[in-house]
């Protein structure tokens, strides 16, 4: 205290110094802070988005499809697999339904961009491969972690699950042969003939890709599958999605997702769900086409999933 | 740095804390809207893809 009047020379570069010190720690307060919003709008924020974009183009395709016919069981057709209709580059032309994972289906698009397909559609058809029941490798890559997370539970298929894809048309059903781990740079994986690239294909393979371990992309998660067999949309569902037991519910929670009563009552929740941040919801629709159905697919999609658990 | 920020807001003190709470509320919006979906791309944990020959893929 005696120093002070003594010394102010001393004093202010003190105070300068200590002004420094306090901007400093603002700083990097603030660098941890924008780090912590980054791992909620990475991990929580893209997945709420892009539930929401993927209910909104599951409930498109049911209208352009019309509904499938959940009680009956389609007999296993012998005959060679019609050829699905790929619309074009990013365009959602199927939906997966793999009853080892928690989310019953998600779309299936063409080409595998990480900004117009996997972030905002869900699974992607890797462009050069087969299509699904042609002879080849008809490989799908998809997200584990963030943006809907398609492939989450992809670890958990074993030999024999069902991996079933579905078209206006038909579905396509696969059984898992085998999972590996590999670099990035293993694109043999989905080579036409799984693993030999040089080698002219006599299968019908299927392969899925994404991320390994979970929160990271130092490997890619392999699995691959071959196909089973196919049956007619019109006929009802394959014989795959009905044996399990958390399908049964699916059917009726796809309904009342789609029923127009239900979706004119969420359309009024959907402000409360948005909440915190309602300019974000409306600026991150991705596609016009959907737009009618994404505004209230997000109160009936947390219902339907709710059920499932 | 706030504090200096905070004292040179205008009006009363509920004013203020409006006004910083709307700031907040700014800057967490355009994060999410546009600054984090920029640079998500760079980030090494959301690759899913093998590389395939003519079509390399987005980000690390």
């Amino acid at each position: 205290m005696a120093s002070r009047p003594a010394c102010p020379d001393r004093a202010r570069r003190g105070g300068r110094l200590r002004t420094a010190a306090g901007v400093l720690g603002e700083v990097l307060l603030t660098l941890g802070a924008v780090l912590l919003l980054f791992l909620v709008w990475q991990l929580w924020w893209t997945d709420v988005v892009a539930d929401r974009d993927q209910s909104g183009i599951l409930a498109g395709l049911e209208d352009e499809w019309g509904e499938v016919d959940a009680e009956r069981i389609a007999p296993r057709q012998d005959g060679p697999p019609p050829v699905p209709d790929v619309l074009g580059e990013d365009k959602v032309w199927g939906t997966m339904h793999v009853p080892k994972f928690d989310r019953d289906r998600f779309p299936l698009a063409e080409g595998v961009s990480l900004e117009r397909v996997l972030n905002v559609k869900g699974a992607g058809h890797y462009p050069e491969t087969a299509l699904p029941g042609q002879v080849g490798n008809f490989s799908v890559a998809g997200h584990r972690n963030t943006y809907g997370r398609v492939f989450e539970g992809i670890a958990r298929l074993e030999p024999g699950d069902p991996v079933v894809i579905e078209t206006a048309d038909a579905f396509y059903v696969y059984e898992v042969t085998e999972s590996l781990i590999v670099d990035p740079s293993a694109a043999e994986v989905i080579a036409p003939t799984p693993g030999q690239p040089d080698i002219e294909p006599t299968e019908q393979m299927m392969t899925l890709t994404a991320c390994h371990p979970m929160y990271s992309a130092r490997e890619r998660y392999i699995v691959h599958a071959e196909f089973a067999y196919w049956t007619i949309r019109d006929d009802g569902i394959p014989e795959a999605l009905a044996t399990d037991g958390s399908q049964q519910g699916d059917p009726d929670a796809s309904a009342a997702a789609y029923s127009p009563s239900l979706l004119a009552a969420a359309s009024g929740d959907d402000a409360e769900t948005a909440g915190a941040s309602p300019e974000l919801g409306a600026a991150s629709t991705a596609e016009p086409t959907w737009n009618t159905a994404l505004s209230s697919s997000l109160a009936p999609k947390s219902v339907s999933r709710e059920e499932r658990i | 740095m706030y504090a200096w920020m905070f004292r040179h807001l205008p009006g009363t003190l509920w004013v203020r804390i409006a006004i910083t709470v709307l700031l907040l509320a700014v800057i967490i919006v355009a994060l999410f809207g546009v600054v984090f979906p920029a640079i998500a791309p760079y980030m090494p944990f959301n690759d899913g893809l093998v590389e395939t020959h003519g079509d390399a893929p987005a980000g690390p």
